[in-house]
């Protein structure tokens, strides 16, 4: 960025330094962003798969109305203000009675008395705490949370985590933008892969090629994240302190649409069970939860939440009375009436995460992370050869780039087996998940430090990854016993899903690793045929 | 692409892409609070300048980065703030 020389730099040219240091600068926490996005976007179907999960809509065959007044008799009044009802993955009912306050952190929270209870009613847990803390402790989701969290913050403390995600959100904005702009040729660059290309100039191709058609999506992807990150991190608190005044509870009342000071008279409630069915009848769906605010009081409503129906593309919210149980409204996602900005965030939400249209969208997403991993790992690769070749001091960026690449999937499955693994042993699956992924992130970069060959470092990684992928439906069948013939029978797609995506990435990784050997025996052999020759030669 | 990345820090154009451009487009974001809109939701005057937000960064780091006239730059990026710190300090004490 030299400012003496302006007129004579070619805009292209600046256009391509731009993006090569956007890349090159955050390129690691870029592909590490990316990949666990990758991940993320079927976060709930490994939630399920690491349950060994079916769905069996207890929702609806439960009585939520008689089990509620049960609950609700046996809790502290200062916790009926409202009640959270979801299925799990492990095949229970979760009722959270709760009130919000402010929890240690300074944020607003729920807090109050969470009940887990199975098929038949019986209560099988029973945790007292903030909402925050018992989702963070919640065995459950030890695994789908722990990737998601890389994804959104890094595991960096708040807010932090979260404003470097969203810088990177900006950096991968740029090199996107960048590199749209520097394409002369668009639609020529779509195909342009020469067949009579091999080595580094097929790379440079196939940096092109993938980069060119991930364009669009990685321009909405970074957009829409930066917008995530930064207006969790700092963005809503600060717009709460200029239109609020600081009143940080008016805002959320603003945003969440409801009447700050509701009416506590005693009144009668309506049957939940009705409510439920006739929600159930509207969307053709079961809800993903239901929200039971202030029941038994005059105010009393009840809000069921549907993940995006067929033929939908946002989230739906239906509101009852909770005093006669007649269907109110469709609720925005933010605010009391539909706004544009309710409409803009309905949008957001699957576009980011790749909901729109069930398993299909998401495998369409995860298509495109796929390609945005591959752009940003061959465009860090073609830096590293370059610099090599002229120095070979560069080889450590090499020796980087196979650690990052192949280690961080490497520890992601890692954290997998050390959530079956302490399942088994009926350990805490909370600590042990991470501490799987931490220790196994210092054994690689162990490796990455004492193996000297870079080759044989990138088959040792390769060769890992495509055995814990093989191992992992092994671990989870031998932990839940549930195996594919049941999985089939029961219409587990997501497991199913998880499970063909491993055998197929271990496949991969075990045709990547011959490729690689064979490209190593032939390098070998020309060293000797060029050793032959200069001895005979003589 | 240039060396990296001291001497870029003595560069105007770094700072005025980088740190100012960021500035700028915070102080938008947080006055458009007070001049948008609300809707009869009354939730856009918060929204979409947190939507805008990158998209707002994003012409302005773009704008900074490849014009050739950096006075220009220089002039519309203290007229925005100037304008948009009106707002505020108006908001709050006025």
């Amino acid at each position: 960025m030299n400012d003496q020389t302006p007129t004579l730099r070619s805009k292209a040219k600046a256009l391509l330094s731009l993006h090569s240091w956007s890349g090159i600068v955050l390129g690691m926490l870029l592909y590490a962003v990316i990949f666990t996005g990758t991940v993320a976007v079927v976060a709930d179907e490994i939630g399920e798969w690491s349950n060994s999960n079916y769905p069996q809509h207890l929702m609806l065959t439960s009585d939520i109305d008689a089990t509620v007044k049960r609950l609700s008799a046996q809790t502290p009044k200062e916790y009926l203000d409202e009640i959270s009802t979801y299925e799990n993955d492990r095949q229970q009912l979760v009722y959270f009675f709760h009130t919000h306050k402010q929890n240690p952190s300074g944020d607003m929270d729920e807090y109050g008395v969470q009940y887990a209870l199975n098929a038949q009613g019986k209560i099988v847990t029973q945790k007292t705490g903030f909402g925050s803390d018992l989702y963070a402790q919640d065995d459950t989701y030890a695994l789908s949370r722990f990737l998601v969290s890389i994804h959104t913050e890094l595991h960096i403390p708040s807010p932090w985590g979260l404003i470097l995600t969203g810088i990177l959100g900006m950096a991968m904005l740029i090199a996107s933008v960048s590199g749209f702009m520097m394409h002369r040729h668009l639609f020529i660059d779509m195909f342009s892969i020469r067949k009579q290309r091999d080595g580094q100039p097929l790379k440079r191709d196939s940096h092109t090629v993938a980069g060119t058609w991930s364009i669009p999506f990685a321009i909405l992807l970074a957009f829409t994240g930066s917008f995530f990150s930064f207006s969790t991190a700092f963005g809503i608190p600060a717009m709460g302190v200029v239109a609020f005044g600081g009143d940080q509870e008016a805002l959320m009342y603003a945003l969440v649409g409801e009447q700050q000071n509701k009416s506590e008279a005693p009144m009668a409630s309506a049957d939940l069970n009705l409510m439920l069915q006739d929600a159930v009848q509207r969307q053709s769906a079961v809800p993903s939860f239901l929200s039971i605010s202030h029941l038994g009081t005059e105010s009393a409503s009840v809000l069921a939440f549907f993940m995006p129906n067929e033929g939908k593309v946002g989230y739906e919210q239906l509101v009852y009375d909770g005093t006669n149980g007649d269907f109110v409204e469709y609720k925005p996602i933010v605010g009391s009436v539909p706004s544009l900005g309710s409409s803009i965030l309905s949008l957001i939400y699957p576009i980011h995460f790749g909901t729109f249209a069930g398993l299909f969208s998401k495998i369409i997403w995860i298509s495109l992370g796929v390609a945005a991993c591959y752009v940003t790992i061959t465009g860090l690769q073609l830096y590293a050869h370059r610099n090599q070749k002229n120095d070979s001091s560069w080889q450590w960026f090499s020796r980087m780039c196979i650690w990052g690449f192949l280690g961080l999937p490497l520890c992601s499955l890692a954290s997998a087996v050390g959530f079956f693994v302490s399942g088994s042993m009926a350990t805490n699956q909370s600590i042990w998940t991470p501490l799987s992924f931490v220790i196994s992130a210092v054994l690689i970069s162990m490796l990455s430090v004492f193996i000297k060959n870079t080759l044989r470092l990138k088959n040792l990684l390769l060769a890992g990854n495509g055995l814990v992928c093989l191992l992992l439906p092994v671990l989870r069948y031998t932990t839940s016993g549930i195996g594919w013939l049941q999985a089939l029978h029961h219409q587990m797609l997501a497991m199913m899903f998880v499970e063909m995506t491993l055998l197929f990435c271990s496949g991969w990784c075990f045709y990547a690793l011959y490729k690689s050997m064979q490209f190593e025996g032939q390098t070998n052999n020309q060293t000797v045929t060029t050793f032959a020759t200069q001895e005979t030669a003589k | 692409m240039g060396k990296f990345p001291l001497f870029v820090l003595k560069s105007q154009r770094f700072w005025l892409s980088g740190p100012a451009t960021l500035l700028v487009s915070l102080l938008i974001m947080l006055a458009m609070a007070v001049w948008f809109p609300p809707g009869a939701g009354k939730v856009n005057n918060i929204m979409l300048p947190l939507v805008l937000l990158p998209l707002i960064w994003a012409i302005l780091f773009f704008y900074t980065y490849l014009t050739t006239n950096m006075r220009k730059a220089q002039w519309l990026l203290v007229g925005l703030f100037a304008v948009n710190s009106a707002i505020l300090t108006v908001k709050f004490l006025g």
